[in-house]
């Protein structure tokens, strides 16, 4: 008889749930830097963070990455309430996309500090770019492989 | 409710108030039992989830573990191990328990944590315990050249012993056994982890302690007429060869355990196969291991070569 007891804990109806209920934990949070974290954008937020686990193929255990990326990124200057939920949710694909490129060397709190370091001061809050330049340059210097900058470096 | 009630009626009278339980996958216990008594409304809904929400609680620890807490997810195909890694320890404690109704009765009383702590002991002990299984195996291992035996009697085992984790791959022996066991693969053992090297080397140990009764010469003789050499012998284990021919000699009518093999010995033996029924050649055989049941090493090796009668038989 299948009784697949994983599955059932890891479905996406209940990872959205658990995710939910941890994204809206951080509203008062939020409050401070001037967003509000609706149940609607904690739903949206969820969903997403829900589909690049199952689209990366992966299983969350821990507080979710989505919180910690909501929580570093609410502090930057570039994250308004008009586009919130649009930007954490490209910053999530991109979190899951960095973490798997890289093989799980990075630990979360890592891929995070660089991405957010990159949309601060590289970037200046231009998602596309954080995503198509800075980091698929922090995934191939982990990967060991040369990346644009090392090309300019030689060129000079 | 009514799942309720039946919980509430059968820890006053578990054997009563239990329906008759299919028969649950012994490599998948704890799962397969649950899916029984969801099934049969044996643990109430509340309760499964409460031990859903208590092994997903213990999954996460250990994941935290693996990853130093330093990621909160992991590929699904690593996460799945560990949870069944996690799953193993229940097995095992249930599986410690002797029967099937005791089982659901803990998993109905016993909080799955609790279980799981159990568990881990027991895991532990047993991986122990497993060294002294090992030795005994070892110190009547046979000096005869059929590669998988010589690579399950000197290396595997160490392999395991030094690989094997608990925590994080408990499932899992950490080593390659291709030896069979008399009678089949080493696939019919229904356990895993270190509940099955403890069954494998359980077993080989009386394989070997059978065959030590022989000389060591009479049997590689046996192997190679029978076999020849090199690839000949791959899939072969040692004791079914002696076992059958052992038995051929007790129905040929040669007295005590013999190897010896003559001129025609195939030809009567098919003949006695084709004209007398299986019941009288098993009780000819089972009377006549009875005969010398006193020359085995002890009672285990002779009700453990006595069980493959039957096989023999058909």
């Amino acid at each position: 008889m299948e009784f697949d007891l994983f599955s059932q804990m890891t479905s996406p109806e209940i990872q959205a749930k658990r995710l939910e209920s941890q994204i809206l934990a951080l509203r008062e949070r939020a409050i401070s830097y001037g967003l509000v974290i609706s149940p609607k954008d904690a739903s949206a937020i969820a969903a997403v963070g829900v589909e690049q686990l199952h689209e990366q193929e992966r299983v969350e255990f821990a507080q979710s990455a989505v919180v910690k990326i909501i929580s570093k990124f609410m502090e930057s200057g570039y994250i308004s309430q008009q586009d919130f939920v649009e930007t954490i949710s490209e910053l999530i694909g991109i979190f899951y996309e960095v973490k798997e490129e890289s093989l799980d060397v990075l630990t979360d709190d890592e891929v995070i500090s660089a991405m957010f370091d990159s949309f601060e001061n590289v970037s200046n809050g231009d998602v596309e770019l954080l995503r198509t330049r800075d980091l698929e340059n922090l995934i191939r210097r982990v990967r060991g492989l040369p990346c644009d900058d090392d090309y300019d470096y030689d060129e000079d | 409710m009514d799942s309720l009630q039946r919980q509430d009626a059968s820890l006053n009278c578990p054997e009563a108030a239990q329906p008759p339980l299919g028969a649950p996958d012994r490599s998948n216990y704890t799962a397969s039992l649950l899916a029984i008594c969801s099934a049969q409304g044996l643990i109430s809904q509340e309760h499964m989830r409460k031990i859903l929400d208590e092994l997903f609680e213990e999954f996460a620890e250990i994941a935290s573990q693996y990853t130093f807490r330093e990621s909160s997810s992991l590929r699904r195909e690593l996460a799945e191990q560990l949870y069944s890694s996690v799953l193993y320890r229940s097995d095992v404690y249930l599986l410690s328990l002797g029967s099937d109704k005791k089982a659901v009765q803990v998993l109905q009383v016993v909080p799955m944590k609790r279980i799981l702590e159990l568990g881990r002991e027991l895991v532990l002990k047993i991986h122990e315990g497993n060294r002294a299984v090992f030795k005994r195996a070892y110190k009547s291992r046979l000096d005869i050249a059929v590669p998988e035996y010589r690579h399950v009697m000197l290396k595997a085992f160490d392999r395991y012993y030094q690989r094997y984790s608990g925590r994080f791959n408990a499932r899992s022996i950490c080593t390659d056994i291709d030896y069979p066991l008399m009678g089949g693969s080493a696939n019919v053992i229904e356990y895993e982890g270190v509940m099955f090297i403890r069954e494998y080397y359980s077993r080989l140990a009386l394989e070997n302690e059978f065959c030590r009764m022989f000389d060591i010469g009479d049997i590689k003789k046996l192997l190679s007429d029978k076999y020849g050499g090199g690839f000949g012998l791959i899939g072969v284990n040692i004791c079914e060869t002696v076992c059958r021919r052992v038995f051929d000699n007790i129905l040929l009518g040669r007295s005590g355990l013999s190897l010896s093999c003559q001129d025609g010995d195939v030809e009567t033996i098919k003949a006695l196969r084709e004209n007398v029924s299986g019941e009288t050649l098993s009780r000819a055989v089972m009377d006549g291991l009875e005969a010398v049941r006193g020359e085995f090493p002890n009672e285990e090796v002779y009700r453990y070569i006595a069980g493959f009668v039957q096989r023999y038989i058909k």
